[in-house]
């Protein structure tokens, strides 16, 4: 692993994960997630923090809570409890968030991941995995903007609320990349089973990182002090940010900075305009979250038949769908990153392509380039694509066993999509016919006994004047595959190439 | 025939209501008019709703004489201590950061009620979030016990227990976190029940101490009581820790206990030296006078009775401190902001102006019992305690069915006076336990003192044994007139 900052040094990462559980209504009631709707329109006491109001538990936050143990390898606890964590904040309601300190849904875990990016080599790395824990998320407090006179803060509670799992990592990762590269995969994890949508534009996914060095100095190792930097909402903030804190942690160790090195953890901000991050506070403001049991939600026993009945629904992990596709289809490991990263149905899509034209390589590449294109532009998810997967195998079984030419097939292609036909219709409607090996023959003789000219210069060794034969050829079988047709050319010529 | 509530029980109003011989608007009527007459001076009410009141009672005529059936409480008149939430009708918790708060929606105890035909007559006094036992603490007036307005009513359902004794309503819901249904109840000649944790939905109420509160009710009879709980008692779904192993039908199972077999425990060397003496005699003699009705009468163990109001005090103060974070001048409460101070400004001047005295002082103690370094030693120790009280009371409890202690261990003291806080907690040296345990228990008048206040007898049962308490306390009634006297005028 390359180290970004320093020869010297490692760089020390663990993050602490924020994602939104993909439910339907909130985690103490029943108003709806819904993102974007009018400040303030999903809110009903509970939310609000009204006097005498209760929570109830969404079981389908603990079902996703569960789920996602089972996704980061994890134990799931058998029973489950909620603290409150306290502190005053405008859009917190009640003066506490309830969250769980002592009895997490989860416990431990791994996650084992592809690091090689776009390296034509598998790269595993693994990141275990602390702890995850439920809780809910606070509202908005919005300061400006439509409505708001200067210098006041609204406070929007429709978020307030909103289930939410906290995923701490051990400091695992050493460089900004990596800790970018496993979120990725996590994000992509969690999407796979439907956790979580990890909309970063939406902030269902927010991550927190820790970051210090360990520099051998002297014969001995030392460690800087953490700083924690909040609210990094882009997976590229988090890479840049590390990056930062860790060459500014080396610059501030070979100054000699000593009241720095002997001091306490800090909190700091990242300003991603500037590429910088800055002091919010020091260890001796930390807050103090007088953290209590909470009194009106009992503990909740998590039968092992539940979490059962919940492993059967799993996919596999997209490393393992990767391995799969690089083991059984030849895949690339880049290809392979690429479909699972697209979607899951992207990887059941490939397969039954590559099943039925039996080419790995060649699904891949119609997937990636025509698929997903299609899909980009169209902002479709992969169940709006109007081919079905058994289709486009047969088309490349077009392609790869009678010599259909791309350029054609793809017409082809653009025809099923617009007429909604079969391949087997689309082609026929553009009178694309299959050219056997004996018209091919017997086109490709015509035009040499016509070329007599061409066919010496050919012969003589100047083989770019074979190209307007194969141009007449194509001009008798518009279907024949080019490099089918140089071949041809060449065999009937008795020149190899 | 003019209906007259203070001498009429819940179950035969509700009858006569019925049966036609009095309207559900005559008898709201006729407690306005009791109110008009005796609150200016007692201050039982902090806001009385007549309009509502008179409206739901018309509803409730035609509904009778169309020949439906509106409800085992058609017409009953009830008033609810203010920390039950009431859909349109003020709720201040006698509060100043709470006064003009409406709430948006009904308690579940408002909703059943309501369904149920009672008629919601108005909201009664407290102490300050229910943070006492005088009524005192009360942001916006003075409770006077009917017996002798002098004294205090006890709280913190103060307002509630002297509505029910001056005949102003017949019967009322309060709530109970460390005895605050049966002190006044005790204190005010009324009778009272606190019943299981969890028996009854806390949907509304506004919390003080979580883990502790239960709503309750008092009235003039053991029998009005069970009419009153079995309607709002049962599983709620807004409220998760409502409802787990109670009685679906608590009428019945109360007519099948039977007092013959009732094993009783009480607990002498409380009445040595803990009480005044003329309420030790009392209890004594009610003892006695016992004896030939039940099973037996043993002597039962009173565990830790030297911590148990230490350990009540630092959960109720710890609870309380995090609960009462949401009054913080953000949404719905009163509001002091302070040019230039900023978010911290709005916090302290908000929470500094309008809490009481004895609000902020529960805040600050639980707030320092919940910090970081002090948890293990106060809450976290406490919470241990409590487990160990709770174990011997519901151990106790299998040897015996019903243990009998007093209620307090004095009459009700002049509301003038000093108040020392701390002898203040130690006056509930006897109601904390049932709530450290989560059981229930009720308060029933046992005679009268030599000061001619009202004097209370303390039936502590298992969990879910509202119906042994009930049918002993009912038995207790055939058997005595003390729940009847009333004071005059």
């Amino acid at each position: 692993m390359t180290n970004s900052a320093c020869d010297s040094g490692r760089t020390i990462v663990g993050l602490e994960v924020h994602v939104q559980l993909q439910t339907n209504t909130k985690l103490f009631c029943g108003c709806s997630t819904l993102f974007g709707q009018p400040a303030n329109t999903q809110v009903c006491p509970v939310c609000c923090g009204m006097p005498g109001s209760l929570p109830v538990l969404n079981s389908r936050a603990v079902d996703l809570g569960i789920l996602a143990t089972l996704i980061l390898q994890g134990t799931v606890a058998p029973e489950i409890a909620f603290d409150r964590k306290q502190y005053f904040y405008p859009d917190l309601p009640k003066g506490y968030q309830i969250s769980q300190l002592r009895f997490p849904v989860c416990h431990g875990g791994i996650v084992t991941f592809d690091n090689g990016e776009a390296n034509e080599e598998v790269e595993l790395a693994e990141v275990r995995i602390e702890r995850a824990h439920l809780e809910e998320d606070a509202g908005k407090s919005l300061h400006g903007g439509e409505g708001i006179p200067d210098g006041k803060t609204a406070i929007d509670l429709n978020r307030a609320g909103t289930p939410l799992l906290e995923i701490v990592t051990r400091p695992d990762m050493n460089s900004g990349r990596q800790a970018r590269m496993f979120l990725a995969e996590l994000r992509t994890a969690l999407m796979w089973m439907g956790v979580s949508d990890c909309n970063l534009q939406e902030g269902s996914l927010r991550c927190d990182a820790n970051v210090n060095l360990e520099i051998q100095s002297g014969g001995r190792k030392v460690r800087t002090p953490i700083v924690e930097i909040k609210n990094l909402n882009s997976f590229r903030a988090v890479e840049r940010a590390v990056e930062f804190e860790a060459t500014r942690h080396w610059e501030l160790f070979q100054a000699g900075d000593q009241e720095w090195l002997g001091g306490g953890k800090q909190t700091r901000g990242w300003d991603d305009g500037r590429g910088e991050s800055f002091l919010q506070r020091e260890k001796e403001e930390v807050a103090d979250y007088r953290y209590m049991p909470e009194p009106d939600l009992p503990p909740v026993a998590i039968l092992p038949q539940r979490i059962e009945e919940l492993r059967n629904g799993l996919r596999p992990m997209p490393e393992t769908a990767r391995e799969q596709l690089r083991n059984r289809y030849g895949m690339s490991p880049y290809d392979a990153r690429v479909i699972v990263a697209h979607s899951p149905e992207a990887v059941e899509y490939f397969r039954q392509v590559a099943d039925g034209c039996g080419n790995g390589k060649l699904a891949s590449n119609w997937i990636q380039q025509d698929v997903f294109s299609w899909l980009a532009e169209h902002g479709q998810a992969l169940d709006g694509y109007p081919v079905a997967a058994g289709e486009l195998g047969l088309l490349l079984v077009m392609v790869q066993r009678d010599g259909l030419n791309q350029a054609r097939a793809r017409d082809v292609l653009a025809e099923m999509i617009r007429g909604g036909s079969t391949a087997a219709e689309a082609s026929g409607a553009l009178g694309v016919v299959s050219v056997s090996e004996s018209d091919l023959q017997e086109a490709c003789r015509q035009v040499l006994e016509a070329n007599p000219k061409v066919v010496s210069e050919v012969a003589e060794g100047k083989t770019q004047a074979i190209g307007p034969l194969i141009g007449q050829v194509r001009k008798r079988l518009p279907d024949a595959n080019p490099a089918a047709i140089r071949q041809t050319i060449l065999d009937l010529l008795g020149i190899g190439e | 025939m003019s209906p007259d509530p203070t001498i009429r029980s819940v179950q035969e109003l509700a009858g006569q209501i019925r049966a036609g011989q009095v309207s559900a608007t005559e008898t709201v009527q006729a407690c306005l008019k009791r109110i008009s007459q005796v609150d200016p001076e007692l201050g039982a009410f902090l806001h009385v709703d007549p309009q509502g009141a008179l409206e739901t009672a018309g509803k409730i005529d035609e509904e009778l004489k169309s020949g439906r059936s509106p409800g085992p409480l058609a017409g009953v008149p009830v008033a609810l201590k203010d920390n039950i939430s009431t859909s349109g009708i003020p709720t201040t918790c006698a509060s100043r950061i709470l006064e003009g708060y409406v709430p948006p929606f009904d308690a579940t105890v408002v909703r059943r009620l309501k369904e149920a035909g009672a008629v919601i007559l108005g909201k009664t006094n407290l102490d300050e979030f229910a943070m006492g036992n005088s009524t005192r603490s009360s942001a916006f007036r003075v409770t006077k016990n009917p017996w002798n307005t002098s004294r205090i009513p006890g709280g913190s359902s103060g307002g509630s227990a002297v509505a029910v004794s001056a005949g102003m309503v017949p019967v009322a819901l309060g709530s109970d976190t460390g005895g605050s249904v049966r002190q006044p109840a005790a204190l005010c000649g009324v009778s009272g029940i606190k019943p299981t944790w969890g028996a009854v939905s806390r949907y509304g109420l506004v919390a003080y101490s979580s883990s502790l509160d239960q709503i309750g009710c008092l009235g003039t009879s053991a029998m009005d009581l069970a009419l009153v709980l079995s309607v709002i008692s049962g599983p709620d779904p807004l409220d998760a820790t409502s409802g787990v192993g109670g009685s679906s039908d608590l009428l019945n199972s109360l007519a099948a206990v039977d007092v013959k077999k009732l094993r009783v425990g009480w607990v002498p060397e409380l009445l040595e030296s803990a009480v005044e003496p003329g309420i030790a005699s009392l209890l004594r003699s009610a003892v006695e006078q016992l004896r030939s009705e039940v099973a037996s009468v043993a002597v039962s163990n009173w565990p830790f009775a030297d911590y148990l109001t230490s350990v009540y005090y630092i959960i109720a103060m710890s609870e309380a401190s995090s609960n009462l974070s949401r009054f913080d001048g953000v949404r719905y409460t009163q509001r002091c902001e302070v040019a230039n101070e900023g978010l911290n400004g709005l916090y302290t001047h908000t929470r500094g102006t309008f809490f009481g005295d004895e609000v902020r002082r529960r805040i600050l103690l639980g707030t320092h019992s919940l910090s970081s370094g002090y948890f293990q030693q106060y809450y976290g120790q406490a919470s241990r305690v409590r487990r160990l009280v709770q174990n011997a009371l519901i151990e106790e409890l299998k040897r015996v069915d019903v243990i009998i202690i007093p209620t307090t261990a004095s009459t009700a003291e002049p509301i003038d006076g000093h108040v020392d806080p701390v002898k203040s907690y130690c006056s509930d040296q006897f109601t904390v336990a049932a709530n450290l345990a989560g059981l229930p228990a009720m308060s029933v008048p046992c005679g009268f003192s030599v000061d001619g206040m009202p004097v209370g007898m303390q039936l502590i049962a298992g969990p879910h044994r509202e119906d042994i308490l009930l049918s002993l306390a009912n038995h207790w009634q055939k058997m005595t007139d003390w729940h009847q006297r009333r004071p005059g005028p």
